[in-house]
């Protein structure tokens, strides 16, 4: 009874706050539906580490590589005329076939190690976007070639492929598939003793992660009209780490939550701040991490267990 | 034919020979404990035997085919199960989703192991818990669920390395009983084990249901007879006497 009403209460919460964020640009300024519109990418970024880290168990610090090969493949897509769902399409296609070739080969590495790999994997993407000029534009970058399609029109697509990957990825990880990514996470050399092939399981984390990162960097490129070799830079990867465990690894709802306040942050503290809103930020984390190690969504959650506990014994 | 067969089987750990080099067979419908003293290589071999580590030199058969050098899950893949030392269910995932996953293996995109599952969870009493987190159950409790997803895939041989080791006497008694069950009917049938290898530390488990007692020392199998047997050899005879446990 009590565990229906829980979920009927969780029920409620998503669906007010997707209303309300369905609703944004009836009431909310040009500035904001951009910064919303910016939250919402960052989060789908999030969401392709949560993918790897918060139900697989991989430390990945190499999202930035399928971000910014998703920017350039969509700038490319658009160059050659191929239209705007097409060219979604093939970049979310081929930062998935990426993903699959770079995580053959770093799965195999264990511990922190993959870590240090994939970072150093992002670090040396990002040269070879700066040095090739002529394919990326270096720092320059290219210009977005397609036609906006205006800031509420562009605010709706976002969102709605935002939605369709958190329902995806909600049925991946309900499914038999995310259970075995579950027990990976938990105890890897018990589930290759129930007879998993294990690395198999983490390269398909790994590919579908890429994938959306790779969405990510596409809607992003668009959004902006402009790409550049600093899409692949490593703070990209960075930032979704910090978003993710901020709002809640292991949660489809956390890494949003996390990008969407420290995007909040950063746009109204960062120039009043100056050079202390940093180690604002990294206080946060700090103080947030000691009282709630699962982040923003396992302190709500926490406390709705209190309020819940609270009303049981009262009743 | 024998079930399970290893010949000459030596195994390097950290640069160091562990075992070295063990002759070990296995009938079909026989229950082997293995005992020694702690460093004597039994949990070693038993790994070995899982495919959990590769062995430096020798063959592994099982039921005529080589398995040597096989993955872990290529091993339990033809049959043979393996229940850890220590606790090995999934503590963040509940008691039913454990055993999903253990039984998921072979029909990942079917309910077929549905039965399996709701006749394990009636065989081991996880009825009134089954939405609990495994890492809220008692360390008796985590070895009985780990023993449930080791039989779940109806293996026809079970590595138990030390399967009573630090429960109660009474967990360990319902342990005891279990195996004994698996390896005579089985269950009706549904979860019949054609061979079981124990490894107990003290003789409790071991001398309880085995029809043959192996005695490791320094990575060697130096003595193999029935229970009732054992203490005519001195140096068994010694071990037993320093770790009476009844």
């Amino acid at each position: 009874m009590w565990k229906l009403k829980g979920s009927a209460l969780k029920l409620v919460l998503t669906t007010s706050t997707l209303s309300l964020v369905g609703l944004v640009p009836f009431y909310a300024g040009r500035f904001q539906i951009v910064l919303i519109t910016e939250m919402i990418i960052w989060g789908l970024l999030a969401l392709s580490f949560n993918l790897l880290y918060g139900y697989t168990g991989m430390l990945s610090f190499g999202q930035s590589i399928f971000f910014g090969t998703g920017a350039y493949f969509l700038t490319y897509g658009l160059q050659l005329g191929a239209g705007l769902p097409l060219t979604l399409v093939l970049v979310t296609v081929s930062a998935t076939v990426l993903g699959f070739l770079t995580g053959s080969i770093v799965i195999r590495v264990k511990g922190a190690r993959f870590f240090l790999v994939t970072l150093v994997g992002a670090i040396l993407f990002h040269l070879i976007a700066l040095d090739s000029r002529w394919l990326t534009g270096g720092d320059d970058g290219l210009v977005v070639s397609a036609g906006f399609l205006g800031i509420v029109s562009n605010y709706y697509l976002v969102f709605a492929i935002a939605l369709g990957v958190c329902f995806v990825v909600l049925i991946l990880i309900r499914s038999p598939i995310g259970l075995v990514l579950r027990m990976i996470k938990d105890n890897q050399r018990r589930t290759e003793l129930l007879g998993y092939w294990t690395d198999g399981y983490k390269i398909l984390s790994f590919s579908l992660a890429a994938g959306i990162a790779g969405l990510a960097g596409g809607l992003y490129g668009f959004s902006t009209g402009f790409v550049s070799a600093d899409f692949f830079h490593w703070s990209h990867s960075a930032d979704a780490v910090i978003w993710t465990i901020l709002g809640g690894s292991g949660t489809v709802a956390g890494p949003f939550i996390g990008a969407a306040l420290l995007t909040f942050l950063r746009g109204t503290f960062s120039s009043l701040l100056g050079k202390v809103y940093p180690v604002l930020i990294g206080a946060l984390l700090v103080v947030l991490m000691i009282m709630s190690p699962r982040g923003f969504v396992g302190a709500l959650d926490r406390a709705f267990s209190c309020l819940r506990n609270k009303w049981w014994n009262r009743s | 034919m024998n079930l399970l067969v290893t010949k000459n089987v030596k195994v390097c750990y950290d640069k160091q020979l562990i075992i070295h080099g063990i002759d070990f067979e296995l009938e079909p419908g026989e229950i082997k404990g293995i005992m020694g003293p702690n460093g004597a290589g039994k949990s070693t071999f038993l790994r070995t035997l899982s495919g959990e580590l590769e062995p430096s030199a020798g063959e592994i058969y099982f039921n005529g085919r080589n398995l040597t050098g096989e993955a872990a899950r290529v091993v339990n893949r033809t049959g043979i199960s393996y229940l850890p030392q220590r606790p090995g269910c999934f503590t963040s995932l509940t008691i039913r989703e454990n055993l999903q996953g253990a039984a998921q293996r072979d029909y990942i995109f079917s309910r077929r192991h549905a039965e399996t599952v709701s006749n394990l969870v009636e065989l081991l009493g996880f009825d009134d818990n089954l939405d609990l987190p495994a890492g809220d159950l008692s360390y008796g409790e985590m070895r009985v669920l780990d023993l449930a997803m080791a039989l779940i895939c109806k293996p026809k041989v079970l590595l138990a390395d030390e399967p009573t080791a630090g429960v109660s006497s009474d967990t360990a008694d319902e342990i005891v009983d279990l195996l004994k069950l698996l390896c005579d009917d089985g269950y009706n049938g549904e979860f019949a084990l054609q061979g079981l290898i124990v490894v107990e530390h003290e003789k409790y488990a071991a001398f309880q249901m085995a029809n043959k007692i192996d005695f490791f020392r320094a990575g060697n199998l130096v003595v193999e007879d029935s229970p009732s047997s054992m203490a005519k050899y001195p140096e068994v005879a010694q071990y037993l006497s320093e770790h009476e446990f009844e």
